[in-house]
């Protein structure tokens, strides 16, 4: 894209790109996002451009490599435009037939269709799909559309354009109330109204502003950050500019987690790509706006998302929280008034310039408005990132968009919020999501992380897994935290290893309380969410553990034995395989035996046994 | 000192007793074999520090039995053991790589002397080859080190603030933080050594300690762990015979776990240097095409190695 020398030539730069393009033009997206690279997409894009140029179609198809389209499960996608067709779980080798048939043709291969696990029927067009027809996507609707690397697919479908209309009609004040008017609740976690925090820190006295983004995405099950980073870096950069001219900041900071260098390479190139534009830089179209961007990554710290820790991070040292106040927005970097927002609450901002603070509130619920993002995991048929209004039931989610449990297992529980989170059972399935709710069950909105989990899920293995993690992560500051979490890791180990004593339950609730009550930051604050929600709505599987030393879930090693249900078994001989150990044996087609010696209980024969042959038995100790 | 363990290759009688005698009574163990065809279950079962063939087996040759072991493990000592010594015997034991040859007959401290010299002569060699694999490591450091953090530093403005973006760089250069480099940093910096340590030990990307060639990352987020994450991590562990955070003894493989790499939906998930799997647990040698590096070494035929994704 050219330079752009003022807000009028904004329009007129979309313009030529736009005439230099054929909207009827044949396209094929492939998505590229970590997902779909990590089952191959980078080699169909290859294939792609390998195929049509040796057709001499290079230069009539364009080609993309995309963002996450969100449903990963079924990646590498591929969409074919402008019919729209949805073609998934693509191989290189798949290439050829698809751009006979469907470019050169006007046809569909018909393998290649996702098919309705419910209806059985094949669905042509993306939109159809039951995972993207329920989703109302205004954050991550030009993932999938756009080369997240070009500029000019940005500016073509409208990008730059809120930034335009911020500097050119409206005052930083007019700003600020539109985003207060939009009811936008922070995405990092907290929900915090963002605009009450950029007025905070517009008021602040100062000289010098700072901006950040917080992309430290430390849910681990979430990456929604990631994704529209990934896949649409100039929507976050959009909003931190249109931030930074509404607060009198000159300078930006995004964090990044280490994890991500796909997303650090993409937001550079935007970094760079709108700086030579002149969206960035001095003068930005023509006014006297400047603005820069640094940006800083991670080192591996989930406690680094909190805000405090994480503008220690950037200053260069460990990062430990800090009480509050002073507020980031009174004292923040180098002791500057600093308002930090989370990537998908940036990436809403131009949104919000674009339509207006009141059409945003109109999405959503009562205190929770417009759209959020959701990594739908774990144990569920269409896992991936979707995009839904704010109060949407569980149910819907999991069901009409995840398409439930696979297997034909029982659901039992999703996990909202991440490590701060809890867990919801399924009598609360038809809670609608918004923050008050999810906080009223006990769990919290968060990042955005749902971990679905089925009946083979072990709610006492959850929480002692979200406890061990945080006490990995404590960063030791304070003693609540740092010791009061490892002694909740202590007995929840002592339970799932068959120890547990009567008052475990009871002593964890007390510790929990201590904990949330007494710790300096949200980690601690937080962290007996896990515990505490399991116990809420699970205690029976916890009594289970540690009155009768039996684990429902067959999760909990030191509860369990392996052995072969003789009348069931063909001797078919997969769990032979199977055993790393040599721990199974017997002639074929005869019952064979487990080695109770040599047996380490890995679960690989219980899982690709056919026959239901192997039993993995609740054994009571004592 | 972990205990040394010694298989005996020796037909049942006398001598297999009394030299089992001697051996344990200078605290090894020792396990003896009658037939020469049960030798290769037992080199699957342990891990052993060295063997004895004898010629008396009643179905096997030590020369057979010999190519069998140096196939199995190079590093694995031989020594043979004649009822009739003789030269022309010697020199074909010694061609094929036996550590010694003596007779059956020779005294008990003669025996004992082969033994332990051979176990030393093992040891030494495989603590020159660490040292020298180390001095490799520390002159690699030595010759690019304090250009390649120089540059790196001017990079960064010579800013303190940026101390983190620092370590970072250096460690993607010479792949950890050798203790030279630290010192090297605070000193041009002007940033005190403790405060220099205390970010290198705060962040889990920084390692003190010299990585292995390849880094096996397993994806211990919740998605994953409902998947079955731990025991894809016991797996690899078991396999590699090393803990997560610690390096296999020849520095080819660092083990480390993640939380999260954002692809759930392939979980539980495994990367090696930039090649994403998705793993079932029973799977993992299969699709990293590691050879199974603990005790129970029964992987004589290698795997191939999986087709593996590149991040772009
Ligand atoms: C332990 C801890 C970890 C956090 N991790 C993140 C994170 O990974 N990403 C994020 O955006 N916010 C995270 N937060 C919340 C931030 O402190 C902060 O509230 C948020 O970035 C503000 O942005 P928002 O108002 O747009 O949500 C975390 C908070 C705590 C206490
Ligand atoms: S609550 Fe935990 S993580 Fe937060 S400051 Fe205290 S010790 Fe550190
Ligand atoms: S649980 Fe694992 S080790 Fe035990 S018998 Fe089954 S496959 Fe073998
Ligand atoms: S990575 Fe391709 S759909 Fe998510
Ligand atoms: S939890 Fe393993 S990739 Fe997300």
């Amino acid at each position: 894209m050219r330079r752009v020398s003022d807000i009028a030539d904004l329009e007129k730069a979309r313009e030529e790109i736009l005439r230099g393009r054929d909207p009827d033009a044949p396209m094929v997206a492939v998505c590229c996002g970590t997902g779909c690279v990590a089952c191959g997409g980078v080699k169909v894009v290859d294939a792609f451009r390998e195929e049509l140029e040796s057709r001499g179609l290079s230069s009539k198809v364009t080609l993309l490599a995309t963002g996450c389209h969100g449903f990963c499960e079924r990646g590498p996608l591929v969409v074919v435009r402008p019919a729209g067709i949805l073609y998934q779980q693509t191989k290189p080798s798949d290439v050829a037939e698809i751009i006979e048939t469907s470019i050169e043709g006007d046809g569909i291969v018909e393998r290649l269709l996702y098919v309705d696990l419910s209806t059985g029927e094949r669905i042509q067009r993306e939109e159809d799909v039951p995972f993207y027809r329920h989703q109302k996507r205004l954050v991550l609707d030009r993932n999938g559309i756009i080369d997240p690397t070009s500029i000019d697919d940005y500016v073509a479908t409208g990008g730059y354009a809120s930034l335009a209309k911020a500097l050119g009609s409206m005052t930083p004040d007019g700003v600020v109330g539109e985003v207060k008017k939009s009811g936008l609740r922070g995405r990092g976690g907290a929900g915090f109204p963002t605009g009450l925090k950029w007025e905070l820190c517009r008021k602040s006295p100062g000289e010098t502003r700072y901006l950040i983004c917080n992309a430290d995405e430390g849910d681990p099950g979430a990456y929604m950050d990631r994704s529209i980073l990934e896949g649409n870096p100039h929507s976050v950069l959009e909003g931190m500019l249109i931030g930074g001219y509404a607060l009198g900041a000159r300078e930006g900071f995004i964090y990044v987690r280490e994890e991500y260098p796909l997303a650090v390479s993409h937001f550079s190139k935007a970094l760079t790509a709108a700086e030579e534009a002149g969206l960035l830089g001095e003068d930005i179209l023509g006014t006297d706006f400047s603005f820069s961007v640094t940006i800083s990554r991670g080192a591996g710290a989930f406690v680094c998302g909190e805000e405090t820790a994480l503008m220690a991070s950037i200053e260069g040292r460990e990062g430990r929280p800090r009480p509050r106040p002073p507020y980031p927005a009174e004292s923040g970097l180098w002791g500057c008034p600093t308002n930090i927002n989370n990537v998908e609450t940036w990436a809403n901002v131009p949104r919000i310039v674009e339509k207006g603070g009141k059409w945003y509130a109109s999405l959503g619920t009562d205190q929770s408005k417009g759209t959020k993002i959701f990594s739908l995991v774990g144990k569920v048929v269409n896992t991936g990132l979707i995009e839904v209004p704010m109060g949407m039931s569980l149910r819907d989610i999991v069901f009409k968009i995840g398409g439930g449990v696979p297997g034909g297992k029982a659901f039992k529980a999703v996990q909202s919020g991440g490590p701060s989170g809890g867990c919801i059972p399924e009598s609360l399935i038809d809670l609608p999501v918004d923050f008050e709710a999810l906080a009223e069950a006990g769990a919290i909105m968060g990042s955005g992380g749902l971990i679905v989990m089925d009946e083979d899920t072990c709610m006492v293995d959850v929480a002692r897994y979200f406890v061990n993690f945080l006490q990995e992560e404590s960063c030791g500051k304070c003693t609540p935290c740092r010791e009061g979490i490892k002694r909740m890791g202590e007995i929840l180990t002592d339970i799932v290893e068959a120890r547990g004593k009567a008052g475990d339950i009871e002593r964890l609730e007390q510790l929990a309380y201590v904990i949330r009550e007494a710790s300096l930051c949200g980690l601690g604050k937080t962290a007996p969410n896990p515990v505490l929600t399991t116990i809420r709505y699970f205690r029976d599987e916890y009594e289970s553990h540690v009155l009768h030393k039996r684990c429902p879930a067959k999760v909990c090693k030191a509860m369990i034995v392996y052995r072969v249900v003789a009348d069931r078994c063909t001797g078919c001989q997969r769990c032979v395989k199977a055993c790393p150990v040599d721990a199974i044996s017997g002639p074929r087609s005869q019952p064979h035996n487990v080695d109770l010696e040599k047996c380490i209980k890995c679960g690989a024969c219980y899982e690709v046994c056919k026959f239901d042959a192997i039993a993995g038995d609740a054994i009571y100790i004592e | 000192m972990p205990e040394l363990s010694i298989l005996l290759a020796v037909a049942a009688g006398g001598t297999a007793k009394r030299l089992t005698k001697v051996l344990e009574g200078e605290g090894y163990r020792a396990d003896v074999l009658a037939l020469g065809s049960e030798l290769p279950a037992a080199l699957g079962a342990r891990k052993y520090d060295l063997v004895l063939l004898s010629d008396d087996l009643p179905d096997a040759s030590p020369t057979e039995l010999a190519l069998h072991v140096i196939g199995h493990s190079a590093d694995l000592p031989v020594v043979v053991l004649a009822q009739t010594p003789s030269v022309r015997d010697a020199v074909a034991a010694m061609k094929l790589g036996a550590a010694h040859y003596m007779g059956a007959a020779d005294p008990n401290a003669e025996f004992l002397d082969a033994v332990q010299s051979t176990l030393k002569d093992k040891l030494e060699f495989l603590e020159e080859e660490a040292r020298r694999k180390e001095r490799q490591l520390a002159s690699l450091v030595d010759l690019r080190s304090v250009d390649v953090i120089d540059t790196i530093m001017e990079r960064h403005g010579f800013r303190d603030s940026r101390l983190v973006a620092i370590l970072q760089d250096i460690q993607r250069e010479i792949r950890y933080l050798p203790q030279d480099a630290l010192r090297h940093v605070s000193e041009r910096l002007g940033v005190p050594l403790p405060r220099v340590y205390s970010v290198a030990t705060f962040y889990q990307a920084f390692s003190l300690t010299p990585r292995g060639r390849h880094i096996i990352k397993v994806c211990m987020g919740t998605a994953c762990h409902v998947r079955g994450a731990p025991r894809v991590l016991e797996e690899l562990v078991r396999k590699l015979g090393i803990g997560p955070g610690e390096t296999t003894y020849d520095m080819e493989y660092t083990l480390m776990t993640v939380n999260c790499l954002g692809c759930c939906a392939l979980g539980p998930v495994v990367v090696v240097d930039a090649e994403y799997h998705s793993v079932k647990p029973w799977k993992v040698g299969e699709v990293l095409g590691l050879e199974d590096r603990s005790q129970v070494a029964g992987a004589s035929e290698a795997p191939a190695r999986a087709e593996g994704k590149a991040l772009a």
